[in-house]
């Protein structure tokens, strides 16, 4: 899979998902902001991703995901 | 297995608001519990567990499930976390179980950040599906 | 169940498509012994109950949640701290159904919302 199917794939997942509009979802923009996640929902972006992509991420690791384009590089190296 | 007063080694409820009654055991990722309905189950009324009560049944599986995760990462010693509901979804309630029935629950956790664990669970009478959910537990460090 | 035992209905407003009941909670119920023994915390279910009956007070009979769509906490209920609390309904009522979109607040805190289905009881 490349970068941008994983790109397209994830805002478009993101966007259903916490009913934001697919345009505020930008590689700088901070993705708890931006989807207003609270502890609670965070785990629900984890869920989500893990299913769709057949990754098994853990806690430790997705805090340490900042922005939207964290978050690509993060499931890109975890399907390679 | 663990049974009766052995489940207070996994969860952190007491008397008079035990909702399981039977620890099946666990996996890395799955657990099982029990529990008959017992008449003077404080959330009986005529002769039915009420929703109350199978969605506390189902909270307690799951909090039991992390009970023994917690001892097999700090020690069979570790207490019980204590532990809430974060969020419930998806919660069908096909029918209320009657004084005198089993329950059994399998829960299967799908995903966990920091101290919030995602988990489905889905509660049978024997063979008959009565009640399934998605729930968030938080747990306190 | 919980109706004046566990709480009590202190009084209710009518608002515009919402009804609003203050309830009073019983710090010295047998609950509290157990969730939690010397940290008394309102179990999330007894909050969902506590909703459930004030629906059944405003709709006159009881109910069973058959879907319980979502609900979810924001802040622990504690019996001394937060005795008196506030429980806004909106209620879609049909022939048969229940729909329910409640919250319970106080002040400026929320402490949890609920969105669920319940069917009307026959009462026997």
């Amino acid at each position: 899979m490349t970068k941008a199917e994983i790109t397209s794939k994830v805002n478009a997942l993101l966007a259903e998902e916490f009913e934001v509009e697919e345009s505020v979802i930008t590689p700088d923009a901070n993705i708890k902001k931006t989807l207003e996640l609270d502890s609670l929902s965070l785990v629900d972006l984890v869920a989500l991703i893990d299913n769709e992509f057949g990754i098994k991420t853990n806690g430790a690791e997705i805090s340490k995901v900042g922005t939207f384009g964290e978050l690509y590089d993060f499931i890109e190296s975890k399907i390679a | 297995m663990q049974q009766g007063e052995e489940i207070k080694q996994l969860i952190p409820q007491r008397e008079p608001i035990m909702m399981i009654d039977t620890f099946y055991g666990a996996t890395e990722t799955t657990g099982k519990s029990g529990l008959t309905v017992l008449a003077d189950n404080v959330f009986c009324e005529g002769g039915q567990l009420r929703e109350m009560g199978v969605i506390e049944h189902i909270a307690q599986t799951c909090a039991a499930y992390n009970g023994v995760k917690n001892k097999q990462n700090n020690g069979e010693a570790s207490k019980p976390k204590l532990g809430y509901i974060g969020e419930i979804k998806k919660c069908q309630i096909v029918r209320l179980p009657r004084v005198g029935e089993q329950l059994t629950t399998d829960v299967v956790a799908t995903a966990q950040v920091m101290n919030v664990t995602l988990m489905e669970a889905t509660t049978k009478i024997g063979d008959e599906t009565i009640a399934s959910c998605q729930i968030k537990l938080f747990e306190e460090d | 169940m919980l109706k004046n035992d566990f709480f009590t209905i202190a009084g209710k407003e009518n608002g515009e498509g919402l009804v609003t009941y203050h309830v009073v909670l019983n710090p010295d119920h047998n609950i509290f012994k157990g969730h939690f023994p010397g940290n008394p915390i309102s179990p999330g279910v007894c909050n969902i109950g506590m909703i459930k009956a004030c629906a059944e007070e405003e709709v006159g009979c009881g109910l069973f949640i058959e879907n319980l769509k979502q609900c979810k906490f924001s802040h622990l209920i504690t019996p001394n701290e937060n005795k008196e609390l506030d429980i806004v309904l909106k209620l879609e009522t049909t022939e048969q159904v229940v729909k329910i979109a409640a919250t319970i607040v106080k002040g400026d805190t929320k402490f949890m919302d609920l969105k669920a289905e319940a069917l009307k009881e026959q009462k026997a």
